[in-house]
């Protein structure tokens, strides 16, 4: 990629950058998003990544134990990655991940809650310019199958609380539509962070459709299965591109002073340490941790 | 003893040395701005730390944080019961929210870190 210049004054003053990576593989995809918050301290610049996965893959908070994962008997088979972000697990395959590494010293880069919100309403923004009635979760909600009766529950170890998209936290995009799952509304975006010295990573998972390659029991719906017609951005196509440049697009007003998008795929320093990262975010030593 | 307290960049506060052993903790500001905690992992006790690295990991709902060493030295003890219980270090995080004792390689190196008047300027100074 050609060089990104760091800023050249206070961090919030520069253009965001912003690649659209291929998709890959869990421990690729973690190794880049991690050297993405380095390359924010390094470049004092506030960076994004947009990325999707190459095989359907089940990613796990950064404390999550992976003993819950490895008991949903539904999901055996599925790779699984140890995220170093937190929150519940993800089932990608049907989502695009928004990867955004904001130095600390941003003014979203204090408190959580800040870029959370701002990330998380440029969405919301952009789906309302779509005619999507998106709003955000209060987030009273930790548990969305315990006591509905579901049958599959049972199965599932402190469900609610395992998948991401099951859980509703302060600030999460919801479509106001039963999700079917015991939930009042659909979460369509989910996200949580890594808070380094230097800089936040925010990892979200915007839910483009249904994972048709999971179990129903343990599958989610999108925005395109939420919306009367479907279709709201048919899945990872020409559609959803278009979504996800229109919040980046929001986003980079709401965060910096304009949009790079440099040519090719983001490839950061060897400082960053993409390398070492593969191979860590492939081991037991990590994904087993807990 | 709030008085006497220094403090890290990272908002991790440590005690003047007693009998060889300093007490570390994070601070009101830092527990008030992660929020709804919900995991911590602690380190090993006699682990040896230079300054600046992680000693432990903190989860609220949104997001994980590393812990770090204010100095370099090795752990002596750990707060066992603060994991069960981390709801204490929001109601009294200079007393028994204290996270890991040490044994500095080099008490001076305290003195280094912020002492109260410059970490609250810090914090004044940090987006909120």
């Amino acid at each position: 990629m050609p060089p990104v210049k760091p800023a050249v004054s206070a961090t919030g003053a520069a253009p965001i950058v912003a690649w659209w990576d291929p998709p890959a593989d869990g421990a690729t995809n973690m190794a880049l998003d991690e050297a993405l918050a380095f390359e924010a301290i390094r470049l004092d610049r506030v960076l994004v990544r947009i990325s999707t996965w190459s095989e359907p893959t089940l990613s796990l908070g950064a404390f999550q134990a992976i003993g819950e994962a490895r008991a949903l008997a539904a999901l055996a088979g599925l790779p699984i990655v140890r995220r170093p972000s937190g929150g519940g697990a993800i089932l990608h395959g049907s989502d695009v991940t928004l990867s955004v590494a904001v130095p600390r010293a941003h003014p979203c880069g204090g408190v959580p809650q800040r870029l959370y919100d701002t990330v998380h309403a440029a969405v919301v923004a952009e789906l309302a310019a779509r005619g999507i009635a998106a709003g955000l979760s209060a987030g009273e909600s930790t548990g969305a199958r315990a006591g509905t009766g579901d049958p599959t529950a049972a199965a599932l170890p402190a469900a609610g609380a395992f998948l991401c998209f099951d859980r509703r936290a302060s600030g999460d995009v919801v479509v106001p539509v039963a999700d079917g799952r015991g939930n009042s509304d659909a979460k369509v975006l989910g996200s949580a962070q890594r808070r380094l010295r230097g800089a936040v990573l925010q990892h979200g998972s915007l839910l483009l459709a249904a994972n048709q390659l999971v179990p129903e029991s343990v599958r989610h719906p999108g925005l395109d299965d939420l919306q009367t017609g479907g279709g709201a951005c048919a899945g990872w196509g020409p559609g959803g591109i278009d979504l996800v440049r229109g919040w980046l697009t929001r986003l980079a007003a709401a965060l910096g002073e304009g949009l790079e998008e440099p040519s090719g795929v983001f490839d950061p320093s060897p400082l960053a340490g993409v390398e070492e990262g593969m191979v860590r975010f492939r081991q037991d030593s990590w994904n087993a941790r807990r | 003893m709030l008085k006497d307290v220094r403090f890290a960049k990272s908002h991790e506060w440590i005690s003047p040395v007693a009998g060889g052993v300093a007490t570390v903790g994070i601070s009101a500001y830092a527990v008030e701005a992660l929020t709804d905690l919900v995991f911590m992992q602690l380190p090993a006790v006699g682990r040896k730390v230079k300054a600046g690295e992680s000693i432990g990991e903190i989860e609220s709902v949104k997001a994980v944080s590393d812990l770090y060493a204010p100095v370099a030295g090795e752990i002596v003890e750990v707060n066992s019961t603060l994991p069960d219980h981390l709801e204490t270090l929001g109601k009294d995080p200079f007393g028994a929210g204290w996270i890991v004792k040490i044994r500095p390689d080099d008490p001076a190196e305290i003195d280094g870190l912020l002492d109260r008047g410059a970490y609250e300027a810090l914090i004044g100074s940090q987006p909120h």
